[in-house]
């Protein structure tokens, strides 16, 4: 399969995210927080917090 | 509306001083975008350059989902410490790999060696199927599971009994292919001059070429 290739600096890579941000294109910020996954362990202490937060709201927290 | 896909941001080694990190996008023409950061990069060094590279793939193909593993400065570190990928060679499939790189073996090397020299050769080769092999004077099968040349002469086809000093060539399909190759393209007629050539063959394995109906039918085989 023939595979076309782009590769680029770290410079050239920020220059042209900073073009797309000065282009008004994107939200720099917003797409961190959207492209970004969250980690197994940021994943597992969301969901024991909204335990913890249903659990208090049951009047089941010890 | 097309659909919208998901794909995810790797980390290889590159050479001694860089790491690749690298999204492809498949399609009927693969895409790969790469930025080579140092290898010494930090945690939010690591981060930020993929976030880059997301949003700069993002931009380029509307059509798909570039996301960052959130734990991409681990893979960073440990593409740091374990791997480091010729530039050309094939992407890693598994993660795994950057854990334990596989140990390149001799057939391995040879593989790469016929790659680079006849990519055509390679993969009939690797895919081992028996093909065609023509030279400007002569036309012949090559059997690659079982490295045998058959010469299709004029009268009858003809086995040609090829045995070399060097076990890898006798063991290893892609070296056997590389010395084959050689012989047919660079000296074709010393190769004819000192290799006998058997009307009667059986290759290695078990496959007779001189197999008939009647052999089928009364049982016996015309090996040996």
């Amino acid at each position: 399969m023939p595979t076309e290739q782009e590769t680029m600096t770290l410079q050239e890579l920020t220059q042209k995210v900073d073009t797309l941000v000065a282009e008004g294109t994107i939200d720099r910020a917003a797409m961190r927080s959207e492209v970004l996954l969250p980690t197994y362990q940021q994943k597992r202490y969301a969901m024991v917090k909204e335990l913890k937060a249903r659990a208090k709201e049951l009047g089941l927290e010890q | 509306m097309p659909r919208q896909q998901q794909t995810n941001i790797g980390v290889w080694g590159h050479d001694a001083e860089s790491l690749d990190l690298s999204v492809i996008i498949p399609g009927l023409i693969r895409r790969r975008y790469t930025v080579l950061i140092p290898r010494t990069s930090s945690k939010d060094g690591v981060r930020s350059a993929a976030v880059d590279l997301a949003i700069y793939v993002r931009s380029q193909q509307p059509n798909w989902h570039v996301y960052v593993p959130g734990n991409i400065h681990t893979m960073a570190k440990k593409a740091a410490r374990f791997t480091v990928t010729p530039v050309g060679d094939p992407v890693p499939r598994e993660t795994h790999e950057w854990h334990h790189p596989p140990e390149r073996t001799a057939e391995d090397r040879a593989s790469a060696l016929l790659r680079t020299l006849d990519p055509d050769l390679w993969s009939k080769m690797r895919g081992g199927k028996a093909f065609y092999f023509t030279t400007p004077e002569n036309r012949y099968i090559i059997y690659p599971n079982q490295r045998s040349l058959i010469a299709l002469e004029d009268d009858e086809p003809k086995y040609v009994c090829i045995h070399s000093r060097d076990n890898a060539v006798e063991l290893n399909r892609f070296d056997w292919a590389l010395t084959m190759r050689t012989y047919l393209l660079g000296d074709e007629e010393h190769l004819r001059d000192t290799a006998n050539f058997h009307s009667e063959y059986h290759m290695r394995g078990p496959i007779n070429a001189h197999r008939t109906r009647d052999d089928d039918a009364s049982g016996t085989d015309a090996e040996g």
